[in-house]
């Protein structure tokens, strides 16, 4: 976290910012969204060492009860303030229904991608104060520290929304193109990964089957993907691996085959590129763990420890010494499914992408960055939320459930 | 009235309401620096810009609040701001009306006390002049290219 606030470094950005909007609900005094948006856009400046700011949107919140009330609040004021496209961050309203946060993003994502706080955490951090005979908003005194800590994510938070990568791998990876696969409730994440992160986009799509890909979407998701990063200047990779979270599934392997054998044959790859499946499971059934032996007894293992179990299949430990854990360090399996592919350069690319932890610089992950991308994006915009209720949702519903109400 | 005298009747109104509101605010921020203002012919110029600027305050706050949907217009405000005025503050400030307003509010009840204006009210008033200004260029522009 130091080096991207360091003047002399800062995050490895490619390209400035579009349109950033501040989404905040009126309830939230004025003083502390005013001082929020400047700290975040004085953050963001530090990081990025480039111009932005944020671009106010009020939303009525005081009459908004329902989860449709609350949608409807959001997507008016800025339909009302003809956002069109862009980045924001939206301050989820006091009492916000519980599926607001992953209804309202899927929602906008096509027009806006927006990263989340509530107002009653940012309002935590804040008490009134006296000043010149009028009562202002001040951050409390002990907080200060946490508060900048929140802020330094929250801005973490946006750069990711905004598809700006703080920083990338010194080396290359051993295998040149990665594509990371999840699938999620109809819902389909793909991360396309080339030059050490320098390089790294993410696609979605809504999927025909709940968990698996068709042959013939995985091969237009994976071909238009290629494609498009190849037309867009990427350095047209020796090899095209796909990392995929879970169980891959035949079809997925007739679609990668496809889609790169369509681009050898129009000459934008290589003739002998290599291609594989990597299946990627956070939990094995063979539940193998390791220990490094030191002072006479079992410790965690270093970050990067790895093990194989056979030719195509071992572990790795992306967590460990010297990060503090709870417990002990849960490996992740990993089984080359399809292609021939080198264990261990599989699994040193894998601890590598693991480094570029940029939602959490200071801490580790448990996944490659491009499946914690995908895995990121689906939990939040194709995770459950009534869409039922966010369109036709009527107040009696929300009001039998009000404490407050039925008690007055 | 055809159509070059509605025009021209539509500039007159908003270069006078241009004039007026710089003409106000520049005594008001003078007053505020200790600047001295130009005596006028029997008249305290900073009462004068004060009620002027307050008159103007209060019918553009009726007006956006009407358009806002909050109150009804009160009909009693005693200037007169040009209808493209108002449209081009509210298209300005449709993402953050409810802060913009709430300036407005309290520049009001400062001009009317007699209270040194905060930046956040300056801020609301320079923007209406600014928009008074562009107003009335454009219309002046349309005069001229018939």
């Amino acid at each position: 976290m130091g080096y991207l606030l360091d003047p002399r470094r800062g995050a490895a950005l490619s390209k400035g910012f579009d349109q950033q909007y501040l989404v905040a609900p009126e309830g939230v005094p004025r003083g502390i969204v005013e001082d929020f948006q400047d700290r975040m856009e004085k953050t963001m400046r530090q990081m990025s060492q480039m111009a932005f700011s944020l671009q106010p949107v009020l939303f009525k919140d005081a009459d908004a009860r329902t989860l449709k009330q609350q949608v409807d609040a959001i997507v008016g004021a800025l339909d009302g303030a003809g956002v069109r496209e862009g980045h924001a961050v939206l301050i989820l309203p006091d009492r916000a229904a519980g599926d607001l946060h992953n209804f309202i993003k899927r929602k906008v994502m096509d027009r806006l991608q927006m990263q989340c706080v509530t107002a009653g955490n940012l309002r935590s951090f804040y008490e009134m104060v006296p000043r010149n005979g009028k009562a202002e908003y001040a951050v409390v005194g002990e907080s200060s520290s946490q508060y900048a800590s929140f802020i330094r994510y929250t801005a973490l938070g946006l750069l990711i929304v905004n598809r700006q990568w703080p920083w990338t791998l010194n080396e290359k990876t051993a295998y040149d193109a990665y594509v990371g696969v999840d699938v999620l409730h109809n819902t389909a994440a793909f991360t396309f990964f080339y030059e050490g992160g320098q390089r790294c986009f993410v696609r979605t799509q809504p999927s025909k089957q709940k968990e698996k890909l068709l042959r013939s979407q995985a091969r237009s998701m994976i071909y238009q993907g290629l494609a498009e990063d190849l037309a867009g200047g990427v350095a047209p990779p020796r090899s095209v691996v796909m990392h995929r979270d879970g169980h891959v599934f035949q079809s997925e392997w007739l679609g990668l085959q496809d889609a790169v054998g369509q681009l050898v044959q129009e000459g934008r790859l290589p003739a002998d590129v290599t291609t594989g499946i990597v299946e990627i499971h956070k939990h094995s059934a063979m539940g193998v763990r390791l220990a490094a032996e030191r002072q006479g007894g079992l410790w965690n293992p270093k970050a990067g420890s790895w093990f194989d179990i056979s030719d195509t299949e071992g572990i790795v430990c992306l967590t460990g010494w010297p990060f503090r854990l709870r417990g002990t360090v849960n490996p992740l399996f990993v089984r080359i499914a399809r292609g021939k592919l080198s264990l261990k350069s599989v699994l040193q690319d894998i601890f590598w992408m693991s480094q570029l932890c940029w939602m959490v610089p200071d801490r580790c992950i448990r996944l490659p960055i491009d499946l914690k991308l995908c895995d990121d994006f689906l939990r939040s915009s194709a995770a459950d939320a009534d869409d039922d209720e966010a369109e036709f949702g009527e107040e009696n519903s929300e009001m039998e459930g009000d404490d407050t109400l039925l008690h007055t | 009235m055809g159509d070059m005298s509605s025009l021209s009747y539509e500039y007159t109104v908003n270069a006078s309401f241009a004039e007026d509101v710089n003409k106000w605010l520049v005594a008001v921020k003078k007053a505020a620096l200790g600047v001295e203002l130009d005596a006028n012919a029997g008249g305290d110029p900073l009462e004068e810009a004060r009620r002027g600027l307050a008159a103007a305050v209060e019918s553009t706050l009726s007006r956006l609040e009407a358009m806002e949907g909050a109150k009804e217009e009160t009909g009693g405000a005693s200037a007169e701001v040009p209808e493209d005025v108002v449209r081009r503050v509210e298209a300005k400030h449709r993402s953050d009306l409810a802060w913009f307003l709430e300036d407005l509010r309290n520049a009001q009840s400062a001009l009317l006390r007699g209270d040194t204006l905060g930046p956040r009210e300056l801020q609301a008033l320079d923007e209406i002049t600014d928009v008074a200004d562009a107003s009335a260029s454009e219309c002046f522009r349309r005069l001229w290219r018939r």
